[in-house]
């Protein structure tokens, strides 16, 4: 007789299966297999770059269609990140989709000057971004009177975007027995003033600036959001519709010497990992490109708490040199696009052989535009993993 | 690139202007903070 599929049996045994890689659990069954997309899925359905991102019911057939298919332990997203709609009743700014290529690129340009650096201090983020960055980034706002307009039709779009992503994820964990990868995010602050000062005046900034000056600069940005996240992590209560439990990334940590890192990076995060590490928490970290050279520094967090999202990394190399950590990722993202099925399944083969205690398997990066993975490698990456890997 | 002078162009002034934006939402519950929906916009937008 067919086993009729219920999906909280599923969400609690992916819950288990993360969690048990993570915490280093003898009773871990295998290594789960995720996959990490921004935009590939709606290549891989046929479909144009702006007609997937501007319209919310095919991003929900999509990506449902897309669990449907390839049935990987869970998912680094289902659209959530594409505010499209937003900012094109803004207007547009920020992000241009180029459906002739099938890219989009963000409009990267500086939107707080060094110069303002005083008002950002005085006036707050909030208010900053108000005056001085939504005129600056939404280019097609002719007046106030036409930026209220755009702002108000704008608003309406924020909500139907968050009232979207609150619906698909919730279908995922309900329907599909599939749990979203973390409870919740961290704050960026680092990150979030990098992208305003953009990459030049944001050095320029960071040489000069007395380390005090830099935080009170960096905890303008912040604007609560720690002190909020250790709130939430003080009060969480585990449970299976997520994996793991704070999220963090970052993409500022790839500027940052290593002593840079140690003075301004870590403290940002520390308080977060020690209060997870406190309330039993699990976490995930992302620290863009390589974190080799912060190795002396992430070496002492504890096991079995943390996870590590790789990228240019060897993961099977991290793991011997952080043997603490587990890692989320690995699999060469080239091999997906360019290999053969076997090629993959042979890589695969060695990468478990190597770490699979310490592993989830995943691409070492996002899949977003349509060569970056063949369907059929992809298939076979994740079929192999859950067969083979068992322990 | 963006025009040098957009924010005097545009003249938006966060104190004034996000009650009145807040005050046109229609669409969040009864007893919702719509000046705290404004806010969390602006930052989201802000930001990214």
């Amino acid at each position: 007789m067919d086993t009729v599929f219920d999906p909280a049996v599923r969400r609690a045994q992916t819950k288990k299966l993360g969690d048990d890689i993570v915490r280093r659990s003898p009773d871990a069954v295998r290594v789960p297999v995720t996959v990490s997309t921004s935009q590939w899925p709606i290549f891989e359905a046929g479909y144009k770059l702006r007609e997937g991102l501007m319209n919310y019911e095919l991003q929900d057939e999509i990506i449902k269609n897309f669990h449907l298919k390839f049935d990987a332990d869970f998912y680094s997203g289902y659209f959530s990140r594409y505010c499209e709609r937003v900012t094109a009743a803004l207007g547009g700014g920020g992000l241009l989709i180029n459906d002739e290529q099938d890219a989009h690129y963000y409009i990267n340009e500086p939107m707080v000057l060094l110069e303002e650096i005083d008002y950002v201090l005085e006036s707050g983020l909030a208010k900053t971004y108000f005056e001085k960055v939504f005129p600056r980034k939404y280019q097609s706002f002719v007046d106030k009177d036409d930026a209220m307009a755009k702002m108000a039709e704008a608003l309406k779009e924020e909500n139907a975007l968050r009232s979207r992503n609150a619906a698909i994820s919730e279908y995922f964990v309900k329907e599909f027995g599939v749990p979203s990868t973390y409870a919740f995010a961290g704050p960026r602050p680092l990150d979030d003033f990098l992208q305003s000062l953009g990459m030049k005046a944001f050095s320029k900034f960071l040489r000069r600036a007395s380390k005090q000056h830099f935080m009170d600069v960096v905890n303008v940005w912040d604007n609560g959001a720690l002190a909020t996240t250790i709130g939430r992590l003080d009060k969480h209560v585990d449970n299976d519709t997520h994996v793991f439990g704070l999220g963090l990334t970052s993409t500022s940590a790839s500027f940052l010497s290593l002593k840079q890192f140690e003075m301004y990076h870590w403290p940002l995060w520390k308080p977060m990992l020690d209060k997870a590490v406190e309330v039993g928490m699990t976490a995930g970290l992302f620290l863009e490109g390589t974190f080799e050279h912060f190795s002396d520094i992430l070496r002492d967090l504890p096991k079995g708490h943390f996870i590590m999202t790789t990228e240019q990394d060897d993961v099977a190399r991290m793991a011997g040199l952080l043997p603490n950590l587990s890692f989320h990722g690995g699999f060469p993202t080239y091999l997906l696009g360019h290999g053969t099925p076997q090629e993959c399944i042979d890589t695969a083969k060695a990468l478990i052989d190597a770490c699979a205690r310490q592993l989830v398997v995943c691409s070492n990066k996002m899949l977003s535009y349509p060569n970056d993975a063949d369907s059929d490698n992809l298939l076979a990456l994740i079929d192999f993993v859950k067969e083979y890997s068992k322990f | 690139m963006y025009r040098e002078n957009a924010p005097d162009i545009i003249g938006l002034d966060y104190e004034k202007d996000v009650p009145v934006l807040a005050e046109g939402i229609d669409f969040l519950p009864e007893g919702a903070d719509k000046i705290a929906f404004v806010r969390s916009f602006i930052l989201s937008r802000g930001r990214s």
